[in-house]
């Protein structure tokens, strides 16, 4: 399942929509329906950031394969960004050295199973993959 | 999202309705709290029973919340998130700064 999206952040609406269908279209249980709001939202909010120069839709496509769920976001016209490079936060500062930013990408690299990021072309793919259980999925 | 106030003597409450994302939304959990500093409420619960999505512009507005408050010698305590609130909680270890409660009357118990 595949669909562009405008790079604006009043399309998040849209996004979890497109998420809940497809959820529900192989009928995902609460845990990977959440993995995939929150991942997708947390890049496409990077992308839609950190990117705003160019007026190019960003593709998002979400694939059920046995086993696992792959999400492929593509972010055409942009500088690269490779968030499988950027540093890593200390979760383990206390309150006054806790710094705000960077815990998207921090958050989504630990509950992905595995983060791929080629830049061809002027432009960002980002693949996350998750494992799952049968259990998540049927339900 | 949004935020329903109760106020008592020694603490308020904000209760938390739908996604709970980021601090470029109106009204914002951090404006609320100003708003309750100046009043001169310090002491603070956040009720986030409702709230089934947060990203993490979400946790970290919680986290700057928290320092205001405690600078001012103040406190911020969170009520009844949900499961997927209190796994990321977990996974960024903020659930060793805030202090998390199943029951209002617990969290209130922690102001007095």
């Amino acid at each position: 399942m595949e669909r562009a999206f405008p790079r604006k952040l009043e399309s998040l609406e849209e996004i979890f929509s497109f998420i809940r269908v497809f959820g529900l279209e192989h009928k995902l249980k609460d845990g990977p329906l959440f993995f995939m709001d929150f991942t997708v939202e947390e890049i496409f909010t990077n992308m839609v950031k950190y990117n705003s120069k160019s007026r190019a839709e960003v593709t998002i496509s979400l694939e059920h394969r046995p086993g696992e769920l792959v999400l492929t976001l593509v972010d055409t016209d942009a500088d690269p960004f490779d968030i499988t490079r950027t540093p890593d936060v200390d979760v383990s500062r206390g309150l006054e050295e806790r710094k705000v930013g960077g815990l998207g990408i921090h958050l989504v690299r630990q509950l992905a199973d595995s983060l791929d990021y080629t830049y061809v072309n002027r432009q960002n793919k980002i693949i996350i993959k998750k494992k799952i259980e049968d259990a998540d999925a049927n339900g | 999202m949004e935020i329903l106030e109760q106020s008592q003597a020694t603490y308020t409450i904000l209760t938390v309705q739908g996604d709970f994302l980021c601090e470029d939304e109106k009204p914002t959990i951090r404006d609320t709290i100003l708003r309750d500093i100046s009043a001169g409420k310090k002491f603070i619960v956040i009720d986030l029973r409702n709230v089934h999505h947060m990203n993490s512009c979400g946790l970290g507005s919680l986290v700057s919340c928290m320092t205001t408050l405690r600078k001012c010698g103040g406190d911020l305590v969170l009520l009844a998130p949900t499961d997927n609130v209190k796994f990321l909680l977990s996974v960024t270890k903020l659930n060793s700064i805030f202090k998390v409660y199943a029951t209002k009357e617990e969290a209130i118990a922690n102001f007095h």
